[in-house]
């Protein structure tokens, strides 16, 4: 029920996506993608976006990129931790 | 979402300072990520009610439009969404749900 199988090309998808919203010209935003045994996946992004956001909306901000992983169902779990720049 | 099920959740949500919805209850949790919010508010000595959405698909979804949050579990605190697992770990580590469960 809370098991998730990544291949690498959804990690790289994901990854890809999440650059394109979060990473701008600040040199100090990133995005790290773990994919850990397969089951266990995680993203730490630190943006300039999240500022002044409570963590409930900067999670959101994340899980509106994520979203269409998870409508199709590939991507039930994710570890978000997002710092505000 | 239906009015009923929303008058259901904040009927819920007003009976209980702390409310989760999640997958199991707190006696028999069924997802680790349940299962770490649960051991969360129990290390923090926090009495809270829990509604198991894997016996009402359709409360499974209504509490996904309530909080427009697309994952369980869920934390409620004072009527208000707080977060899944993951920043309910996030707030137990920087002090801020000592404050907030006070």
């Amino acid at each position: 029920m809370c098991n998730l199988n990544l291949d690498k090309n959804l990690v790289e998808q994901i990854q890809e996506a999440l650059h394109a919203a979060f990473i701008a010209a600040n040199t100090a935003e990133k995005v790290e993608i773990m994919a850990g045994d397969g089951k266990h996946f995680s993203v730490t992004i630190a943006s300039e976006k999240f500022r002044g956001l409570g963590l409930v909306a900067q999670h959101k901000l994340v899980l509106k990129e994520l979203q269409t992983f998870l409508d199709a169902g590939t991507l039930h779990a994710v570890k978000i931790k997002t710092l505000a720049l | 979402m239906e009015t009923a099920h929303r008058e259901k959740i904040e009927q819920l949500l007003k009976g209980n300072k702390i409310f989760v919805f999640m997958k199991g209850d707190a006696d028999h949790p069924k997802c680790g990520f349940s299962s770490m919010v649960v051991g969360i508010l129990k290390q923090n000595n926090a009495s809270f009610g829990t509604f198991d959405v894997l016996e009402d698909p359709e409360m499974r979804q209504a509490i996904k439009d309530y909080s427009e949050w697309p994952t369980l579990p869920q934390v409620y605190i004072d009527g208000n969404f707080v977060g899944g697992s993951d920043i309910l770990m996030e707030l137990s580590q920087n002090g801020e749900l000592k404050a907030m469960l006070g």
